[in-house]
């Protein structure tokens, strides 16, 4: 019997579901503007450009968590790197993961104004990080448990509105298939698309939950290659409808797609309802996961701070700050402006701290 | 008695003139109308005194026989005693011993008693079970007798593995608690941390298992913290599943630990039927559960919330349905919930003879009268049936109970925000649940972390015949412990 949550385990299927809800809760809203605006055609190439990309990324991840087993990501840096650590990593950690909540909930608030609840007020909506704080305030052990029941609602639900969503496309819409002038590499959408690849970074906090973190690249793997079709689906099922062109007049172009689904035989006839609904179960669950982290990442700078407090806090300041967001421009450009950002914490951090934890052990072993 | 025999037995009391035991049991007892102190004979011209309370004590064990005393009067003596071996106890071991039946044998002047067990326990037969009926297995159930319990699980499970932990709780009640369990298979910590929630427990009384499961899990708020059963068969089952039983003395209802949401929908049955049939079943008892929850929330999410969501001749044959009643769709379901919950809980408290009647009335004749007055439409009616027919289909009282509430919950979020509403409700339910343990086991198991490791997982049993779902889910990884 466990007595407190530092000697939980998590197997790597739970690591698993929290990387898909991770995946279902940053895929569908800005996702698709960001790709079919960064390319003209192949819009494969740009998608999948960054999948190897990630792996790479998640494996020097758990590399670092491997070297120091049992730690979270945070105090492996204050222990390694000191106060500079913190100065360079934990805190644009901080700021990255805070601002991540914030574009999250202000895009679902948006998309929920705009398509399901038109007249109900902001301020409602965005009362949803309090649901995140009362599951992230539960522990690791509670977010995981509550993360398995929602992957089991929501992703038969993503996975079939995808499947609906093939019955009226025209795949002439998505040629040329193979051709590429490789103009997206100079366009900063195609680095803002990397957003979607970050989600390893979400397991800072909760990688020291299981004996072998070195492994943890492989729930990772599992998860993109599973999402994968649905990821491709938000991009191409818009495109495959409407034609390219059009979908990049469209704000929200998977929503639009949702929206134009219709068959006879279904009792339902607002999918786009349904679809957020879904959605909305991965939001929670990733607001969770970084709440968690954010007051993990706090704890080690605030040491003395009580964990209830600490989630209240962030959570209001969150909650606070999704009310001054004030367009739907904003956020795409706050996305934009936080690529190099995610890109640094997403490949630099780990690096960084691998690096000075190998010159650390060669020091003790050659005094 | 003769008079060696006497001077035997009475070389086991100890004396101490300063606090006789007979005047301390006398002075506890006194205005206690049922208890007495008969004097049965002499030895060594000592009285000896026979001291218990007769509404619990039997005469049965003792045999008396009357002989003329001095001045030819009549003299009741105690002849011989039938039971089991006796035991010399002091004053407080002898006052709890006449609280629990027994018979105290002392002199006039002893510090010490002798007790006998003439025990005569009131108690009703083997009966049906009440609360959990089956169609095929097991007829009978526990009843208010601790040791009577006790003796049907043993009678199922030969075996000297069963352990038994025995205490008691209550300053007052002296309550009866057992902890049973299986050496070798249920897990050692679960055994600890259960005894010593029992054992740190202080009240005054304990009534039920109930009041039991609320004093060991204070935190599990809404929902029940364990699953409480009348069935010998099914405590047996579970034994070998590797959890532990708790049975108390004075009521049938036995706590099986750790509980976990899902043992709510396992009904004693399941394990008899082939595993399609018992999967079938188990299915139809979480869609009735779904639907108890969702749909009365769902009919006023798509009726005032989200219209657009439904088919247009759905929509429109709802609100040719809800044409004359002059109020919010909310507030008409609320109503009719509350109606109808009126008319379940005058069903269950009211004497059957009279329920029956009660039902009707409420059901139909108020169902059909509330529609004429367009009070209510037509489609909620049919709702509001649904609702209530599907909470029956719950195998666990106390989860049905619960579900009553939960469903007011959900409709009041989508009354507010929706089909939305109605998902961060079931987020916040989903999360409370998440958040619970039972006995320090997470009671969403089988799902991790925390999950509880099933007895079969440790190797112990060897293939297991017992069916259960969580086999099937099996998510979480079980720890061992």
């Amino acid at each position: 019997m466990k007595s407190s949550s530092a000697q939980l385990q998590l197997s790597m299927t739970q690591y698993f579901g929290l990387q898909i809800m991770v995946f279902g809760a940053i895929s569908f809203y800005l996702y698709p503007y960001f790709v079919i605006h960064a390319t003209g055609h192949g819009f494969w190439i740009p998608i999948l450009i960054w999948m190897p990309l990630s792996l790479a990324g998640s494996w020097l991840f758990s590399r670092m968590l491997a070297l120091h087993q049992g730690e979270d990501a945070f105090s492996i840096v204050k222990r390694e790197l000191g106060w500079t650590g913190i100065v360079l990593f934990i805190l644009p950690l901080i700021w990255f993961m805070w601002r991540s909540m914030v574009v999250m909930i202000s895009a679902h608030m948006e998309i929920i104004s705009m398509a399901i609840l038109p007249t109900t007020p902001a301020w409602v909506i965005a009362g949803v990080i309090w649901i995140a704080v009362f599951l992230a305030s539960g522990g690791i052990g509670s977010i995981v448990r509550t993360g398995m029941i929602f992957l089991l609602v929501s992703f038969p639900i993503s996975l079939a509105l995808t499947l609906l969503g093939l019955s009226n496309v025209e795949f002439s819409l998505g040629k040329p298939w193979l051709h590429t002038t490789g103009d997206f590499l100079f366009n900063r959408k195609f680095y803002a698309s990397s957003c979607i690849w970050t989600g390893y970074l979400y397991m800072a906090a909760s990688g020291k939950f299981t004996k072998t973190p070195g492994k943890l690249w492989k729930p990772y793997i599992a998860a993109s290659v599973c999402f994968f079709p649905l990821i491709l689906g938000t991009v191409y099922l818009p495109v495959l409808t409407f034609g390219a062109e059009m979908s990049r007049n469209l704000t929200l172009p998977y929503i639009s797609k949702m929206d134009s689904i219709y068959h006879y035989w279904l009792v339902i006839e607002n999918l786009t309802a349904v679809f957020i609904s879904s959605a909305m179960l991965y939001v929670i669950l990733t607001l969770a996961l970084l709440l968690h982290m954010i007051v993990a990442a706090l704890r080690v700078i605030f040491r003395g701070w009580n964990d209830r407090w600490l989630y209240v806090i962030v959570g209001a300041a969150t909650y606070a700050s999704t009310l001054y967001v004030p367009s739907w421009d904003w956020i795409e450009k706050a996305v934009e402006w936080d690529s190099p950002f995610h890109l640094y914490l997403m490949y630099l951090f780990p690096l960084a701290v691998i690096v000075k934890s190998l010159f650390s052990e060669r020091k003790k072993s050659h005094p | 008695m003769e008079d060696q025999h006497n001077r035997t037995l009475l070389q086991h009391l100890s004396y101490d003139k300063q606090n006789p035991l007979l005047l301390s049991l006398e002075r506890a007892f006194q205005n206690a109308a049922d208890f007495q102190s008969v004097c049965v004979g002499h030895a060594d011209e000592k009285q000896i005194y026979l001291c218990s309370l007769i509404s619990l004590g039997g005469s049965d064990h003792l045999k008396f026989h009357m002989e003329s005393g001095q001045g030819e009067a009549l003299q009741t003596n105690l002849d011989s005693y039938t039971g089991t071996k006796y035991t010399v106890g002091d004053y407080p071991a002898c006052e709890k011993a006449i609280c629990a039946g027994k018979t105290i044998l002392c002199t006039h002047d002893s510090s010490s008693g002798i007790i006998l067990d003439t025990e005569n326990p009131r108690q009703r037969g083997l009966q049906q079970p009440q609360t959990e009926n089956v169609i095929k297995g097991p007829m009978y159930s526990f009843n208010e007798h601790y040791l009577t319990n006790i003796a049907l699980v043993r009678q199922r499970m030969q075996t000297p593995r069963l352990k038994i932990w025995e205490t008691t709780v209550g300053d007052i009640t002296r309550t009866k608690v057992g902890v049973l369990y299986l050496e070798e298979i249920t897990d050692p910590g679960l055994i600890q941390y259960t005894c010593d929630k029992i054992s740190r427990i202080q009240t005054d009384g304990l009534q039920e298992s109930g009041e039991m499961l609320r004093l060991l899990n204070p935190k599990t708020g809404l929902f029940p913290a364990a699953v409480t059963t009348e069935r010998p068969d099914r405590v047996s089952a579970s034994l070998l599943n590797g959890k532990i039983v708790i049975l108390l003395d004075g009521t049938p209802f036995s706590i099986i630990a750790p509980g976990s949401f899902f043992d709510f929908w396992e009904s004693a049955e399941d394990q008899y039927l082939t595993p399609f049939i018992a999967v079938f079943l188990r299915l139809l008892r979480f869609m009735a559960l779904m639907m108890n929850l969702f749909l009365p929330g769902f009919y006023v999410a798509i009726t005032s919330v989200n219209i657009d969501v439904n088919r247009l001749e759905i929509s429109l044959a709802a609100a040719a349905g809800r044409e004359g009643v002059p109020y919010p769709v909310w507030i008409e379901s609320i109503l009719m919930l509350f109606l109808l919950d009126c008319i379940v809980e005058a069903g269950i408290r009211l004497p059957r003879s009279i329920s029956s009647t009660v039902t009707m009335v409420g059901g139909v004749v108020l169902g059909q009268a509330i529609i004429q007055a367009n009070i209510v439409s037509n489609l909620l009616v049919i709702i509001s049936a649904t609702t209530a027919l599907t909470n029956f289909i719950v195998v666990d009282y106390q989860m049905g109970l619960v579900q009553r509430i939960l469903k007011y919950f959900i409709l009041a979020g989508a009354s507010f925000l929706g089909i939305l509403g109605i998902v961060f409700c079931f987020s916040i339910i989903i999360i409370s649940l998440s958040r619970m343990k039972s006995f320090g086991i997470s009671y969403l198991t089988p799902l991790g972390p925390d999950a509880r490791a099933r007895s079969s997982s440790l190797g112990l049993l060897g293939k297991s015949h017992h069916f259960s779902l969580t086999n099937w889910l099996n998510i979480g990884k079980g720890e061992l412990p």
